[in-house]
């Protein structure tokens, strides 16, 4: 059951989503008719909450899973209200196949279920869990306030000013949420950043007043008049600065912010500054101002029911979402016209921008910081065990992995091609790397891969150095890494105080390999429950050392890449690894999905968004699964485009 | 960065901490522009953090009293030893989590609650320093600094990354902005501000706001749109703008400093100094490295923040900061220590003895640069001492075993003086698990903040006077 959008055809609303109140109230609707909680005249009913469902999560789930003793990170005890369920469907999710596999309550655990029992909350909370129903579930979440990121400060003063300073780089680290940084909730603003601000407005305006001096006649972004003698000073000024303020609060400019920032104008002018000084002051004045640095959108106090958001707004969701930078003439124009709430027009400019060389900010962005591509900066490699990881290797790799995905965007390629492709984009350097014949050259160019020992993300290494310790291969941070950023399922924190491997005592001194020394680790029921998830993925990724070098021989011994999955599917290296996951991918869909949602709206996902979650995947299965199809039902999205007052 | 680059800086430095020698003048007991007492410079507070705990067996001196033989992470304290205590048994319960241990112990450090199990981070309150900087905060340009050299990293098992990173927080769910490049960091202390010795004897002047300057003007048209802007906006996000309306008030703060910096307590240009002169004329190209502004070698990164906040202290620029040497749960390798492995991954030590090694490395090598600034500091004359003895610096960690994850017994050092107040070398132990909250409220009432409980506080610490 997807949801479709209730579009209309012209460019006025006609059809508004059900009020949010509303929406909850059809959350409670579709929770009574079909899982019988709390509802009247079925309170017999094995599946109703109160009577019998939470009594036995209680006393199977709860005592180990609550707030104070959250095993697992898991706190379920806080759900006492179905509704609940669905807002924290992750959780749940894992709790269901959980009980569903046997795997909990633990085997240690003295209060176990009876296959009955178990059976009971299985169904109630795969009734539950489905019980969404989007026809009636418009909501579009709380509402989201942005300030730039330092990305998106540094893009904006380039798209305003051509300048390209880089300025935000020494600002403070923007806080990351959800794995990304450009979360609304926690981009919080301290004073330090205001003041930041301020001296790189200072900086900007001055290197644009130095430009206008060196080359007064030379047509200018900020200058886009000139005072001649029919068009006096002040008018020049005004219309300078309309001109700048309307780019950079990314919508017109009202009449009294203009006169506001022309007292500035005239103070200076009084005080016997010049004309470029005195427009510079208002420059400032512009680039300090909130409705640059903030991505505001209005308030509609009146209305308790979800509203679109106004054109500008929507071209800035927009160009934040697949550029990280303002929007451009075309969209504002679009906007201007009302037109860009169309959703035919909508559709089209997102496939129109998705091709734009600025998507690379996407890749870079969303892709770098899902896939933890963005640590490579920082990390280390341990060059005394490594000295062929050269500067121009390290550069290479971090090349393959952005152009194989500004690909997948450019070419319409499906979403699988992270996992397993035939082709990627080597130069002579990383060719001779990987010991693939044929290439030569520094450019990075696509390239055919026979050999599927490499192709795809997990085989790049880029991904198998940073899932790496400096000098050594790391099994279960790879294990966790595939478990975590491609399945979307993260095994819970290891317990402290872990012993050493090594000192389990089952050796007789002879050096171990690393499997041996995982085998250990499994051993031990504590360890066990999630390496047996985690460490069979990272092996099967045992024939790529720290720096991604394939390599048949591990501490004297032949590598051996096999392994054998939870569910029993077994097999043997990255290639057939690679296949299994494959064979995964509704979880991998799912799992893109999900962190798109979140860094297209800035924040975490709530109940409804599972609606545009279903919708995205669905829209990618209709076209071959390619990634480009999410992207297009995501700014389609209910809570892309509407926005609600906060609660 | 090439060599002698980098001994023009030192020495520039040098020749800074030269140039703030002054003869103290000792008055009367009176308030001052600055607060405090005449003659007597205040005290200034300082939190410094190491992440993924310490390598216990290298770092507990083994008698309690007087300090002799300094264990091995320890060991370059010898020559500030005088100025330190070594404090056992303190405990931060607050640093426990669920089933995550790092994120709380980063987060909740300062703030002595347990931080909230989410992607969206809430420590539960105020951190130590930052209530300390709304009372301190009021005399100086800057209301504090919070400092560190490695950006964060994406949090892990539903916690937010923000905790790992930040360790002083505004309040429940704004962390103070981390600045992390030197370069950033001195131009916005020193830019539009030459660098000055303070003259605590000087009297309140009236901080007369020059009001045509254009440069005000600015921020009263930016503010006065910002309040028109809040009337069309939801109730939360006028709140946001409310911390930027704050931001824009400390920018003013600023800017009215400056201008009545004539007869306020800054007296003499720092660039007037022979030394200074001698090297290049502009301090700030000097005192930076080229490029991004980021050292490439972790120690020279370190030691030029601390340069920096040793200036910004001395200047009394700002009273209050917070250190981080590296983010909670840090995975920073170390080559040139002999430390190769992730900082993380060793803490995991399993009880090997090479691991025990490499950490042991760590620790003290982040010692040594501590220490490297406490004995700058105690070169610089100030009143009738040191700079020295009018800090209040507390060097620890979250955590004390990196593989246990255990909040008590955790490692913590107390330097400096606090206007001579602690008797230091020496080593006290506590009774288990005293509350490291207890440690704080003495601070706070060192540096005249009165506050009797503090977070999971049960009184006053005893025993440092």
């Amino acid at each position: 059951m997807f949801c479709r959008l209730p579009y209309s055809t012209g460019v006025s609303m006609t059809r508004q989503p059900a009020g949010w109140l509303a929406v909850l109230c059809a959350l409670c609707v579709a929770l009574n008719s079909q899982s019988a909680w709390a509802q009247p005249g079925r309170d017999k009913d094995p599946l109703s909450w109160d009577r019998n469902i939470h009594k036995l999560m209680h006393r199977n789930c709860f005592y180990c899973h609550n707030a104070s003793n959250a095993k697992g990170g898991l706190n379920l005890a806080q759900d006492d209200d179905p509704r609940l369920i669905l807002e924290h469907r992750q959780a749940w999710e894992t709790a269901l196949d959980m009980l569903e596999g046997g795997e909990m309550p633990p085997g240690k655990a003295k209060q176990q279920p009876s296959d009955e029992e178990r059976d009971l909350m299985v169904r109630f909370l795969k009734e539950t869990l489905n019980s969404l129903d989007c026809e009636a579930l418009q909501d579009p979440g709380p509402p989201v306030l942005r300030r730039l990121n330092r990305t998106e400060y540094d893009l904006s003063v380039l798209d305003l000013t051509g300048l390209d300073l880089k300025l935000a780089e020494g600002f403070p680290p923007d806080p990351s949420s959800f794995g990304f940084d450009n979360i609304g909730e926690a981009l919080t603003l301290s004073p330090t950043q205001v003041e930041n601000y301020h001296n790189a407005a200072g900086e900007i305006v001055l290197r644009l007043q130095q430009q206008e001096q060196a080359h007064p006649r030379e047509p200018s972004r900020i200058f886009v008049a000139r005072p001649d003698k029919s068009h006096p000073e002040r008018e020049v000024a005004q219309t300078v600065i309309t001109r700048f303020a309307t780019r950079a609060f990314r919508r017109p400019a009202t009449p009294e912010t203009i006169d506001r920032l022309m007292t500035l104008y005239d103070r200076s002018r009084k005080k016997s500054e010049s004309h470029e000084q005195a427009i510079g002051h208002m420059l400032t004045a512009v680039l300090i101002s909130p409705q640059f640095l903030i991505r505001l959108e209005r308030n509609n106090p009146d209305s308790t029911e979800p509203y679109l958001i106004d054109d500008y707004e929507l071209a800035s969701r927009l160009s934040y979402f697949l550029w990280s930078a303002p929007p451009d003439d075309i969209l504002l124009k679009l906007a201007s016209q009302k037109k860009l709430q169309d959703p035919a027009t909508l559709a089209a400019q997102a496939r129109r921008m998705l091709k734009d060389r600025r998507s690379r900010a996407f890749v870079q962005n969303f892709f770098g910081q899902w896939f933890g591509l963005q640590e490579l900066e920082t990390r280390t490699t341990d060059l005394k065990i490594f000295p062929e990881f050269t500067p121009a290797v390290q550069t290479a790799i971090q090349q393959e992995a952005t152009e194989f995905l500004q690909g997948i965007l450019r070419d319409d390629r499906p979403c699988s091609d992270l996992i397993d492709a035939d082709y990627s984009y080597l130069n002579e350097t990383l060719a001779k790397f990987y010991g693939i014949p044929g290439v030569q050259g520094a450019q990075m160019r696509r390239v055919a891969l026979k050999d599927r020992r490499r192709g795809g993300l997990l085989t790049m290494a880029a991904v198998l150095t940073l899932t790496s310790d400096p000098g050594r291969t790391n099994v279960p941070r790879r294990g966790n890494y595939i478990a975590d950023r491609i399945l979307g399922a993260p095994p819970p924190p290891p317990p402290p105080d872990i012993p050493a491997l090594e000192e389990s005592k089952s050796d007789k001194g002879k050096q171990l390999t690393v499997r041996e020394l995982l085998d250990l680790h499994r051993r031990n029921p504590e360890c066990a429950s999630c390496h047996a998830k985690i460490d069979p993925l990272g092996l099967g990724l045992e024939n790529y050392n720290a720096i991604g070098h394939w390599r048949d021989i591990e501490a004297g011994q032949p590598v051996n890449a096999s392994g054998e999955l939870i569910d029993g599917s077994k097999f043997n290296g990255p290639v057939e690894l690679k296949q299994l996951l494959l064979k995964q991918e509704s979880a991998f869909t799912r799992s893109i999905a999900r962190n798109l949602l979140i860094y297209a709206y800035g924040r975490g996902l709530h109940a409804a968004d599972e609606c545009a979650i279903r919708d995205a995947i669905a829209a990618a299965e209709a076209k071959d699964g390619q990634f480009n199809e999410m992207i297009v039902s995501v700014v389609q999205s209910v809570p892309f485009r509407y926005r609600r007052n906060a609660d | 960065m090439p060599g002698s680059q980098r001994v023009s800086r030192r020495t520039l430095l040098k020749g800074l901490g030269a140039a703030v020698s002054l003869p103290w003048l000792e008055i009367m007991s009176r308030t001052t522009a600055l607060g405090g007492v005449v003659g007597q410079p205040p005290v200034r507070l300082g939190y410094f953090y190491v992440p993924n705990g310490i390598h216990m067996a290298h770092w507990r001196p083994e008698a309690e009293g007087a300090l002799s033989e300094l264990p091995v992470i320890l060991k370059s304290l010898e020559p500030v030893k005088q100025n330190v205590l070594v404090l056992s048994n303190l405990a931060a319960d607050h640093c426990k989590g669920n089933g995550a241990a790092h994120e709380p112990s980063g987060g909740g450090f300062l703030v002595g609650k347990r931080c909230k199990h989410s992607e969206i981070p809430e420590v539960g309150g105020v951190s130590v320093d930052q209530l300390a900087a709304r009372d301190l905060g009021l005399r100086t340009p800057v209301e504090s600094l919070s400092l560190g050299i490695d950006p964060g990293h994406r949090g892990d098992h539903g916690y937010s990354g923000t905790y790992m990173s930040h360790i002083s927080w505004r309040n429940k769910t704004t962390p103070t902005a981390l600045e992390l490049n030197p370069r950033q960091l001195f131009d916005r202390l020193f830019r539009d501000r030459p660098l000055r010795r303070p003259d605590w004897n000087a009297q309140a002047a009236s901080p007369a706001r020059s009001s045509d300057s254009i440069e005000a003007s600015i921020l009263d048209v930016v503010q006065e749109e910002t309040r028109a802007l809040q009337r069309k906006l939801g109730y939360s996000d006028r709140r946001r703008l409310e911390d930027y309306l704050d931001g824009l008030r400390s920018v003013e703060k600023r800017i009215e400093l400056a201008s009545s910096d004539s007869h306020s307590h800054h007296q003499e240009d720092f660039r007037k100094d022979p030394h200074a002169q001698a090297d290049d004329p502009d301090l700030a190209r000097v005192i930076i490295p080229d490029g991004k502004g980021i050292p490439s070698v972790y120690a020279d990164h370190v030691n030029l923040m601390l340069d920096i906040l040793t200036l910004a202290f001395q200047t009394d620029t700002t009273r209050v900061a917070t250190f981080m040497f590296s983010y909670e749960k840090s995975g920073r390798s170390y080559p040139q220590i002999e430390a190769p492995g992730s900082h993380h991954s060793t803490s995991h030590h399993g009880g090997k003895a090479e691991n025990h090694q490499q950490l042991s490395n760590i620790n003290s090598h982040h010692m040594e640069l501590f220490s490297r600034m406490l004995q700058r500091m105690a070169r610089i004359p100030e009143g009738e001492g040191t700079l020295l003895d009018n800090v209040l610096f507390c060097y620890g960690s979250g955590m004390s075993d990196g593989n246990k994850h255990n909040h008590d017994d955790l490692p913590i050092v107390l330097a400096g003086g606090a206007g001579r107040t602690l008797k230091g070398g020496r080593h006290i132990k506590y009774t288990s698990k005293t509350p490291i909250c207890n440690l704080y409220v003495d601070m706070l009432a060192r540096v005249g903040v009165d506050c009797k409980q503090f977070g999971d506080s049960t009184a006053r610490l005893d025993r440092l006077s």
